[in-house]
């Protein structure tokens, strides 16, 4: 009989330490993050990062840390091709979309939320943020100013409001030259 | 300080000093030669996985059309000549025919434009000497005469080697390799030839 109420006797603490965990109702777990749907919107800051940093020989990577997807880089469709041009390739897919603002915003949850809770005052903080002003190390070198398109298109978004014809002006940076066709020249 | 050595220990030529550095010999030997040999695995990796020359090619500008070249031509070796920007050009979307003569422009975002002509394999390159770009860089590519043109609309940010990005089939890590004319634009021609 001793024998079974010390097997009992736990047990039923246990169950009851079980219930009691369970009735704990389920706090949401997440972070403060910019709006997605602003991101995603076509012209937005999905497509500026895609033109500017996702292409395959810099975040359009799978082992990059900020992974960005999007049609000028990396498919998240297996059978998809890295090209917007068709006949091969296809616009950016709202999958992509969403896979890139998961990428970015998960990259630094804790700092994320701070940021976008006081309205990117000091979007500083984030280290994609630091890497594109050329505050910290980039191997893409330092490619956005504090108030130029670039700059602007990202940071509205941490804001919470987009600034659209920002980002509609950076997918037009850097601009280049025309060069004029050219004539032969030594062959190699 | 050095604990329990005196420093009479190791006066110039006492017979203690010399039997240490008998002794230490091998080993920094073998500390040079090991230093020696630890290269960067990935990229000592990537240059193993591009394979042998193929024997019908002699090692030059013709050869190893398609592959990256920087994989040997950049800064970690193991090829003697370092290139700035290297690649094969063909002459139609999905044909392994090469462009030959065909002109690769490109410009970097301080207005430096370098024409580089293909060759017989397709082959592209510029030595860093020449022609280092300050990236981004935009490409495009022309035919001899001028007339046709591709263009690569998306940026280059940082690589030297089209066939990084450039490879068969194409897929969700490459658009493909480059080419001149699009398979449509190559059927139009080879329609309109007698």
């Amino acid at each position: 009989m001793t024998s079974v109420r010390a097997l009992v006797v736990p047990a039923a603490l246990f169950a009851a330490a079980l219930s009691a965990g369970c009735s704990v109702p389920q706090s949401r777990i997440g972070i403060d993050a910019p709006p997605e749907d602003q991101f995603a919107a076509m012209g937005s800051v999905g497509d500026y990062l895609d033109h500017r940093c996702g292409t395959i020989d810099c975040h359009g990577q799978q082992g990059r840390n900020l992974r960005i997807w999007g049609c000028w880089g990396l498919r998240l469709d297996v059978d998809a091709v890295a090209s917007c041009i068709p006949p091969i390739g296809v616009p950016t897919t709202l999958d992509e979309y969403n896979a890139t603002y998961r990428s970015l915003v998960g990259l630094e949850p804790a700092v994320m939320s701070t940021v976008v809770q006081t309205h990117a005052t000091n979007p500083e903080l984030l280290t994609f943020i630091r890497k594109a002003r050329g505050l910290e190390s980039h191997k893409g070198g330092h490619l956005v100013t504090p108030g130029d398109p670039q700059d602007t298109c990202m940071v509205s978004w941490l804001a919470g409001n987009t600034d659209m014809m920002a980002c509609q002006m950076a997918q037009l940076l850097p601009t280049f030259n025309a060069p004029a066709p050219p004539t032969q020249s030594a062959s190699p | 300080m050095v604990s329990g050595v005196s420093k009479s220990a190791f006066r110039v030529g006492s017979p203690r000093l010399v039997a240490l550095v008998a002794r230490a010999r091998p080993l920094a030997i073998g500390a040079v030669l090991v230093s020696v040999g630890c290269g960067d695995p990935v990229h000592d990796q990537l240059v193993a996985s591009l394979g042998a020359e193929d024997p019908n090619v002699a090692p030059g500008p013709t050869h190893r059309p398609g592959q990256p070249c920087l994989a040997c031509h950049g800064d970690l070796g193991p090829a003697k000549v370092a290139f700035s920007i290297g690649g094969t050009v063909y002459a139609a979307e999905g044909k392994p025919l090469p462009a030959t003569g065909a002109i690769v422009q490109v410009e970097d975002q301080d207005g430096h434009t370098a024409n580089l002509t293909t060759n017989v394999a397709g082959n592209f390159f510029v030595t860093s000497s020449s022609f280092l770009p300050n990236y981004p860089i935009r490409n495009f590519v022309w035919s001899a005469d001028a007339k046709e043109q591709a263009v690569m609309f998306s940026l280059s940010n940082r690589e030297g080697s089209c066939a990084t990005c450039h490879y068969n089939p194409p897929g969700p890590n490459s658009p493909g390799p480059v080419f001149l004319l699009t398979a449509l634009a190559a059927a139009a021609q080879n329609a309109g030839s007698p």
